[in-house]
């Protein structure tokens, strides 16, 4: 008898440790896409702003000097 | 899918700006990972001055010079001369369209022999500065810039290649005061007036005196022997006077008695040419030979009265003059 209880014990630690596991990868997930979304929101503002800015007609559009790109962080894909 | 971020290498801020993000000057825009620039050929200042307003008193005097400023600063002074223009996006300023090719033939047009890029900050309409340059001098114009001096070595010394001239605008020799006051540091502002140095363009500095910032007698001593020491004694000083303006509209004008202390320093301290600005009529505004103290060049605010110079020679005691100075333009004249 107690053999039985001391397996269904460890069964339902090992399903308890799984669901919570589960669920900080759930959550970190969440986060990143959230934190992604934040970031695809505020260029679409800036972008919003810029072509608002260019539409008046005062403002030129020709390439800089002196500056570089930077590489994308890792995970990042350049456009 | 994130664009690129670019890193602007014209200036020691060196801003890095995700996707549609602007500089600190508010002209240079990253767009899908190149840096662009929102003022190349569209001014929102253009006007015929004297030279001396720049102020340039050892540079071909007298002579008129077609001046031109973008919207857009890199520093942030809270007692900014021409906030409304240095401190506003380019977009809500009242620009006109005017090619390098136009600034030279508009300056041919109105007479003027120089070509100056001033009011806000030529470093920040970098590419605009650089064209209009090349081409005027092309045509035999001289440039003039009339600058902060908070521009990276490498830029700067393209720049110099094609300009004349420069008045910089030395705040302080306290970086604090740079820090705190302009949204800046000190050290490449004296990087930068080394490198006008080195590249052999007349060079004059200004230093707008602050009541209750930079006007102690000790913090005057300490940038007029810095000047001294690494430009030379014949460097000419302007010391300007402050006008309540921006946000430091609460503090009271230059007193003229801090102006004249600041010269007295500066003559004390071996400069030959320290000059009082902004105080039409003060002793302060003459150019003295260096030999025989008379009155070379005397002036009221940026008029010449009186030319007392052979070439570059005291028509006196033949003691030579710092500067480009113009052929003779007689005894007296009124200039604007």
């Amino acid at each position: 008898m107690k053999k039985k209880l001391k397996k269904t014990n460890v069964a339902l630690t090992l399903v308890v440790a799984a669901c919570l596991a589960l669920a900080v990868y759930v959550g970190v997930q969440g986060i990143v896409a959230a934190r992604g979304g934040a970031d695809a929101a505020d260029e679409a503002a800036r972008k919003k702003a810029f072509e608002k800015a260019m539409a008046g007609g005062r403002l030129s559009f020709e390439e800089a000097k002196y500056w570089r790109q930077l590489e994308p962080a890792e995970g990042e894909e350049p456009r | 899918m994130t664009a690129l971020a670019v890193e602007c290498e014209l200036c020691p801020r060196r801003c890095i700006l995700a996707n549609y993000q602007r500089g600190d000057c508010r002209v240079r825009v990253n767009v899908d990972g190149t840096l662009y620039t929102l003022v190349y050929g569209k001014p929102c200042a253009t006007h015929v001055d004297p030279v001396e307003k720049k102020p340039l008193f050892h540079f071909l005097p007298g002579t008129p010079i077609y001046s031109i400023a973008t919207a857009g600063c890199n520093l942030h002074c809270k007692y900014c001369q021409n906030w409304e223009i240095s401190q506003t996006d380019p977009e809500d300023a009242r620009n006109v369209d005017l090619e390098p090719a136009r600034v030279v033939a508009e300056a041919q047009r109105t007479g003027c022999i120089s070509l100056a890029y001033t009011y806000s900050e030529p470093i920040i309409f970098y590419e605009y500065t650089l064209e209009a340059s090349r081409l005027g001098r092309a045509r035999g114009l001289k440039n003039v810039l009339v600058t902060a001096g908070y521009i990276e070595p490498a830029p700067l010394r393209e720049l110099c290649k094609v300009s004349d001239a420069a008045n910089v605008d030395l705040k302080s020799l306290s970086d604090e005061f740079y820090r705190e006051i302009c949204g800046g540091r000190l050290e490449p502002v004296l990087k930068a007036l080394t490198i006008f140095r080195e590249e052999g363009l007349w060079l004059e500095v200004t230093n707008l005196i602050v009541p209750e910032l930079n006007d102690a007698p000790s913090s005057i001593t300490k940038l007029v022997r810095w000047v001294r020491d690494n430009l030379g004694a014949e460097t000419p000083m302007h010391f300007s006077r402050f006008y309540p303006m921006y946000k430091l509209a609460n503090l009271p004008p230059t007193p003229v008695a801090t102006l004249t202390m600041a010269r007295n320093i500066a003559l004390e301290e071996g400069m030959k040419y320290p000059y009082v600005g902004n105080v039409p009529g003060h002793p302060g505004n003459n150019t003295y030979c260096p030999g025989c103290g008379q009155a070379v060049v005397e002036r009221h605010g940026y008029a010449i009265l009186a030319y007392r110079l052979d070439g570059n020679k005291c028509n006196k005691c033949g003691a030579t003059v710092a500067g480009l100075w113009a052929p003779p333009p007689g005894d007296v004249r009124w200039v604007f």
